[in-house]
């Protein structure tokens, strides 16, 4: 395979990356060892939700704070990445998922508090429309309704815990026949069963009788895969009441609307997205990298391209690699970490630990211009570029800042990584005129 | 205050106190046993699953091996339902010494225990992954066993006989008068309530917190707590106990018990028998000494590392506890402290458990000048519930039957929700105890998916104040993490990490509300330990920069 | 190539495989890759008995193994738990081995093929072999050819040739009894682009007996293929085959499952190609001939699971691509719900039309007159699930150099 921009992996950063290289006329393909961190997380996009670290208080202002932080941190992804990449990856981001029908609702300006699967408001910058109303708990009557069967969510828990931060919230079970027959694994199982229209009915069936009298209705986010809105749209108007969606534990649903809906605006751009495919080998010379070797049955696959992004993730992802003898590696291109120099360095003794466990906060430094960079400051190639968890410096998930990193970063890399390749497309496209 | 009157008072809701308690309630003892946290909270739930067939001591320490060999086979006898027959192969490695191979042969014949040497061929056929360097190896009667399912066995079987046994219930102090222990003051930790015991003799079954009772009567106990690490691999590489043939040392012995194998131990002694660290040296060791038996062991992804603190028991005072006996010590603190009505039973190992518990229920006997024959050893253990899970593939073919596959709370050892509930409404106090009812937790992902679903269902079906919940949760997260932090590295650190976007990031776990509160049950999981010795920190490097 | 069992430690327990996994999606008897592949495994002791038979529900497409992020090997997991579960509980059924026996049943009906097509698929020994042997009277049941490929002719090559100009072309069963058109159309193609087509005597993959639990016979037929395969390696051949299971089982399946490393397996393996990825290297080169005949139409692409599971990409989808005029269209659908024998199957028919309906729907909603597929069941299960005809991307290959037009074509 022969493209412009070749990235690697397949999470919120590469996804990011993907879309902005090839919007901006790279010809664009993405390389991923498998499916990324979108299928886990709860499908909203944070930005900071809590800064500083082991602040009681949720971060109200997103914009403001991220300034903050990267005036303090200068070697954290936002301040490599800089608030003005943040901000237009966000607004494209908004631009992209509208188009593709999953509207996300939410600006950097203010933080919103979603309903979490615990009950805990959690500050996040943005949510799909699906989940708006369970931001405005606060007020008025909510309904939390837990479907008989499902394991992955417990409605009593939730309200108790919304009840305890002054919320005027109960809960339901409902048994739906068709959904215990069929015994669904997973929401991404029951997402798909309630787009069948008689499944659907027996649910609304179900919670009619015991959603009088409540201003909105909190569901489990399984209303529908592919034809999400439809779904939620119906079970809206059948029960008279704002409907919304809490996230679960993975796969999440939300999370593979969005990956979907990214996949398919990929699709429209001419981006190959092969996933299944791990990088094992580097072709480069002197500090360019003049291919790479994927894993292939059987053999090493070669891929060339003129620039690279790397966006692998970080320990979760396994752009990272923590091994016993306490050696930290960059999984494909065996790149320098920035790593705590020994294992013992690498946790708290305490399992939520505010400060976090420095081991997770490991990765590769970046330039300015998101090139990964050794311990001096020099550049190991000049044609590859980081995004994502893959950079050192952030504890996405104390910080609540996972979706944010990876838009900042994959949007600066992208324009860096383009406007390294644009010269040499130019040139191509006058030749071929 | 409430008050109760008792025949036998047993102190310790381990393998050894529901072994006193069942015996004494056989024998037509009224029986109390207290216990100050959960059933095989201590030594007994933190062992490396080991039915001793003697082996391991015919040269070194006869006396245990002619125990063990006895008792081995009354405990398969009588609990057929907690063991697993995996058998045991001794073998001798390059690494150990050939010539003690013959010594070991003649031993375990002088000790009555069957050893039968195999051809190193045959032996590989029976465990393809055992090291084929190996020299000689030898089977013998070892085999794997539940202690949680056997103490909850014996505990029900005591129950069925009368014996009222107390859990959370710590003693505060033992009631002496004129060099009479009469009784013992006990506070119930989920009640917050004192209670009187009165008692015709106290058994002291506290393992390596023996000694700390016998001080409440003013009795000197030496017992040793010796730290034991073992490490449990994420899945069975071997189906057979594998023994390294020579003198017991570190790291020498892989346990295949339920889904794991676990590696052990090691020996040292500490200082107190509820607060050491797991040091990282120590895992990388039973590694290194796992990989001679199985090679390839110590790339393989770990489970989880924990200790057991052993209660060895010596006269004198002493550094190095390998030396110390395995066989176990009845103290009878009348003829010893005169102290009447006060017995201490210590030293020993899981496998001799009964006993111990009929030499302290003879003693007992002697003393109240009754005759009353001990019949543990003739009555079969009722079947616990959860018996029939014993075989490694029992719970999936029950599950596939069932067709249950959507209603398992805990995956990865396939704890179905029922059988939490039923855990939940018997009354379990944390988390922590579901999991030693049911196995909760206890698989790849230490709770990753099933602590939140677990704290789900006990908000559901005992509508607690919520921030009881949260705090189980809580508890429950710190009570894996204290187990995952010295082998947190590839496979497991990537899943600890998958733990933490759904706690931190999914839950917002780490703002979750609970006024301010830590679990009076539970602060014991967040006792920090040790720690690395500062020469081993690192300056926290959040800025890269 | 690693360890398939100790692969199971990578499992973090996400779901992303349950969440992917086509049977998973339908149909509660099989619950899901995670479940029945890392999860379960755990649980299965060689000592004991096989504790769980929905294991068999698994259709060995692969997919988990693609999206999973920790590189589980699950599929490989199920098709050694399944080949257990036969053994343990009184052998594999003569179903299966019906099914697994591609290349006996072509050697024993092509002579007589009208007869044989006609005992197999009229209503009365469909109805039959659904009521006895449990082979679904729905299923898309290949026709036998009376000309089989490659004929006599083709099995000759000539020693002192240039060995870098010289392929080695596995055709498979379905080639050899069913479709010998689309051999014709590769040889073609490789011709015209200047090599010499070898064609060796050669067996069955053993796939089929791989994916219905035989491992013993499996064995048979893949050592006999390396026995021939392997000189011509050696001498410094490529192997390229037109079915994607074919080559994936010689690249990986056999090796891996069989637990059979050799350097003979690893030199054949190493050797095997796909013949799209074969013509892709052979244009990322420069070497391809590339003057194709404008085809002013548009095609389905869909990728079989098998090819994915060769991780070298979408070659044929490429390779169309060349075609002035040519639109193609790629089906975004990960499996058709045949995978190999697996819907033919009575108790499995209805879940594989019920995975494939999404492609069938895609697929008759883009407007294309054909759909292309690289692999032969797929082929049968899309014409089953469409009415459409479907081609192997060769067959358009050749077409565009005016090597002749698809048979389906023709036909249609």
């Amino acid at each position: 395979m022969i493209c412009d921009i070749l990235v690697i992996g397949a999470g919120p950063a590469g996804l990011t990356a993907a879309l902005h290289a090839a919007s901006a006329g790279a010809k664009t393909a993405i390389l991923a060892k498998g499916i990324g961190t979108t299928h886990w997380a709860a499908g909203w996009v944070d930005i900071l939700g809590y800064w500083p670290p082991g602040s009681p208080q949720p971060v109200r202002d997103p914009r403001a704070a991220v300034g903050a932080l990267a005036s303090a941190l200068p070697g954290h992804p936002y301040a490599r990445a800089g608030l003005r990449a943040l901000d237009e990856a966000l607004l494209a981001f908004q631009r992209a998922a509208t188009a593709e029908g999953i509207p996300y609702a939410g600006s950097l300006d203010r933080n919103l508090l979603a309903t979490t699967p615990s009950g805990s408001r959690r500050p996040t910058c943005l949510v799909p429309h699906a989940m708006l109303e369970g931001t405005r708990v606060a007020a008025g009557r909510t309904l939390i309704v837990g479907i008989g069967g499902l394991r992955d969510f417990y409605g009593a828990y939730i309200a108790a815990n919304l009840r305890a931060q002054g919320c005027e919230a109960d809960r339901a079970i409902v048994e739906v026949p068709a959904i215990r027959a069929r015994n669904p694994q997973t929401t991404a199982t029951l997402a798909a069963m309630l787009e069948d229209r008689p499944v659907r009915d027996e649910l609304i069936r179900a919670v009619i009788p015991v959603a009088r009298g409540f201003d909105r209705i909190g569901f489990p986010a399984v209303l529908g895969m592919n034809r999400h809105r439809e779904v939620v749209d119906e079970v809206g108007k059948a029960l008279g009441s704002a409907v919304f969606e809490i996230p679960t534990l993975p796969p999440s649903v939300p999370g593979i609307r969005l990956f979907e809906a990214l996949r398919r605006r990929l699709a429209a751009l001419g981006v190959r997205v092969i996933i299944g495919s791990e990088v094992v080998q580097r072709f480069a010379e002197g500090n360019r990298l003049l291919g790479i070797g994927s894993e292939a049955a059987a053999r090493t696959q070669r891929q060339t391209a003129g620039a690279f992004i790397l966006a692998t993730g970080g320990i979760l992802g396994g752009g990272i690699v923590a091994g016993a003898d306490g050696a930290v590696r960059e999984a494909a291109l065996g790149l320098p970490v920035h790593a705590p120099v020994a294992r013992g360095a690498w946790f708290s003794p305490q399992a939520l630990a505010h400060q976090g466990h420095p081991i997770f906060q490991s990765g590769v430094l970046v330039n300015e211009r998101m090139q990964p960079v050794g311990p001096r400051g020099d550049v190991a190639f000049r044609n590859v570029y980081a995004a994502g968890a893959v950079l050192a410096g952030a504890d996405e998930w104390r910080e609540k800042s996972h979706e944010g990193v990876a838009l900042a970063t994959g949007y600066r890399a992208a324009q860096a990584a383009t406007e390294r390749t644009r010269p040499a497309a130019q040139a191509d496209a006058e030749a071929s005129r | 205050m409430q008050r109760l009157e008792t025949d036998v008072l047993v102190i310790g809701g381990g393998s050894t106190g529901t072994g006193v308690a069942r015996d004494a309630a056989m024998r037509g003892f009224r029986t109390v046993l207290v216990e100050k946290r959960d059933l095989t909270h201590g030594t007994t739930g933190r062992y490396h699953g080991l039915l001793h067939s003697g082996g391991r001591y015919v040269v070194k320490d006869p006396e245990s091996a002619k125990e063990c060999i006895a008792e081995n086979r009354i405990l398969r006898r009588i609990m057929p339902h907690s063991i697993e027959d995996t058998g045991g192969l001794f073998v001798i490695t390059p690494w150990d010494d050939p010539a003690y191979g013959d010594q070991f042969r003649a031993a375990c014949a002088a000790c009555g225990v069957p050893c039968e040497e195999m051809p190193v061929a045959a032996a590989l056929h029976l465990e393809p992954r055992l090291n084929p360097k190996i020299q000689r190896a030898f089977a013998l009667p070892d085999g794997a066993a539940d202690s949680f399912l056997a103490t909850h066995a014996n505990a029900e079987s005591a129950r069925a006989y009368g014996a009222e046994i107390r859990i959370y219930h710590e003693v505060t102090a033992l009631l002496l008068r004129d060099g009479v222990v009469w009784g013992a003051r006990i506070r119930d930790l989920v009640r917050d309530e004192e209670i009187e015991v009165e008692a015709a003799v106290i058994v002291n079954a506290a393992g390596a917190w023996a000694g700390r009772i016998a001080r409440l009567a003013g009795c000197e106990v030496n017992v040793i707590p010796a730290k034991g690490v073992m490490v449990a691999m994420n899945h069975r590489l071997v189906n057979t106990v594998l023994n390294r043939c020579k003198l017991p040392a570190d790291g020498d012995i892989l346990v295949p018990i339920r889904t794991v194998c676990v590696i052990g131990t090691t020996d040292h002694k500490v200082p107190d028998p509820e607060r050491y660290g797991i040091e990282p040296w120590e895992v990388t060791l039973l590694l290194e000494e796992g990989e001679k038996l199985v090679p390839g062991l110590a790339g393989a992804r770990v489970l989880r590392a924990w200790a057991g603190v052993r209660p060895l028991y010596s006269e004198q005072a002493t550094s190095d506890t390998r030396d110390v006996s395995r066989t176990y010590a009845l103290l009878d603190h009348e003829s010893r402290d005169a102290m009447r009505g006060f017995v201490t039973i210590t030293g020993g190992k899981w496998t001799t458990y009964r006993q111990m518990a009929e030499v302290t229920l003879d003693a007992i006997c002697r003393k109240l000048g009754v005759e009353r024959p001990c019949r543990t050893h003739l009555e079969a253990l009722p079947e616990p519930q959860e018996g029939k899970y014993y075989t490694l593939g029992a719970p999936l073919a029950d599950i596939e039957s069932a067709h249950h596959t959507a209603e398992l709370l805990c995956e990865c050892e396939l704890v179905t929700q029922d059988r939490v509930e039923r855990a939940v409404d018997a009354g379990a106090v944390t988390l922590d105890d579901v999991r030693r009812d049911v196995r909760l937790g206890m698989g790849p992902c230490q709770g990753g998916f099933c602590t939140y679903r677990a704290a789900g269902l006990l908000q559901e079906r005992r509508k607690p104040d919520v921030r009881e919940t949260n705090l189980a949760l809580l508890d429950f997260l710190q009570e894996r993490w204290k187990g995952l932090q010295a082998i947190l590295w590839g496979a497991q650190l990537h899943q600890a990490r998958l733990d933490e976007l759904i706690y931190l990031g999914i839950m917002n776990a780490d703002h979750l509300e609970t006024g301010g509160r830590k679990s009076p049950l539970t602060d014991f999981y967040f006792q920090e330990d040790s720690g690395p010795p500062e020469s081993q920190r690192a300056p926290a490097g959040r800025d890269p920069a | 190539m690693t360890d398939v069992e100790l692969s199971l430690d990578a499992c973090i327990k996400c779901n992303i495989c349950v969440s992917y996994c086509p049977p998973a999606k339908v149909t509660d008897l099989f619950p899901g890759p995670k479940y029945a592949g890392p999860q379960a495994q755990r649980f299965r002791s060689p000592r004991g008995p096989s504790p769980d038979a929905s294991v068999d529900y698994c259709s060995g497409c692969r997919v988990c193994n693609l999206v999973c992020p920790a590189g589980v090997r699950i599929a490989e997991l199920n098709a050694k738990a399944r080949a257990r579960m036969y053994r343990d509980r009184g052998g594999v059924p003569l179903r299966n081995r019906l099914l697994g026996r591609s290349e006996l049943l072509g050697r024993l009906a092509h002579p007589v093929a009208p007869l044989a097509n006609y005992l197999l698929h009229n209503p009365i020994s469909r109805w039959l072999a659904d009521a006895w042997l449990g082979i679904d009277r729905r299923a898309p049941l290949p026709r036998f050819s009376l000309h089989t490929f490659p004929g006599p002719v083709r099995s000759k090559w000539s020693p002192a040739s240039n060995p870098r100009r010289r392929v080695v072309y596995f055709h498979g069963c379905a080639t050899r009894y069913y479709e010998p058109w689309i051999g014709r159309a590769a040889v073609a193609v490789l011709e015209r682009n200047g090599m010499e087509v070898v064609i060796p005597p050669q067996n069955c993959c053993s796939l089929p007996m791989l994916s219905n639990g035989e491992f013993d016979a499996a064995r048979r037929y893949y050592d006999g293929n390396l026995r021939t395969l392997a000189p011509l390696a050696e001498a410094g051949c490529e192997i390229v085959g037109t079915s994607t299971s074919c080559t994936l089982t010689l690249k990986e399946e056999a090796p891996d499952l069989l637990e059979a490393d050799s350097d003979a397996g690893r030199l054949v393996a190493a050797s095997t190609s796909d013949i799209c990825e074969y013509l892709v290297r052979l244009h990322e080169a420069g070497a391809l001939d590339t003057a194709f005949r404008p085809l002013e139409l548009s095609v389905l692409y869909h990728a079989p699971c098998q090819l994915n599971a060769h991780r070298v990409g979408h070659p044929a989808a490429d390779l169309m691509r060349l075609i002035p005029g040519l639109t193609v269209i790629e089906s975004e659908h990960p499996c058709c719900g045949i995978a190999g024998t697996y819907g033919l199957k009575k108790e499995k028919y209805a879940i594989g039309m019920a995975v494939g309906q999404p492609l069938f729907d895609r697929v008759q909603q883009s407007g294309a007159r054909l759909s292309v597929c690289d692999s032969e069941t797929c082929r049968w299960q899309i014409v089953h699930g469409t009415g459409l005809p479907s081609v192997h991307p060769i067959e358009i290959l050749a077409w565009s150099y005016g090597l002749g037009e698809p048979l389906a074509i023709r036909k249609g």
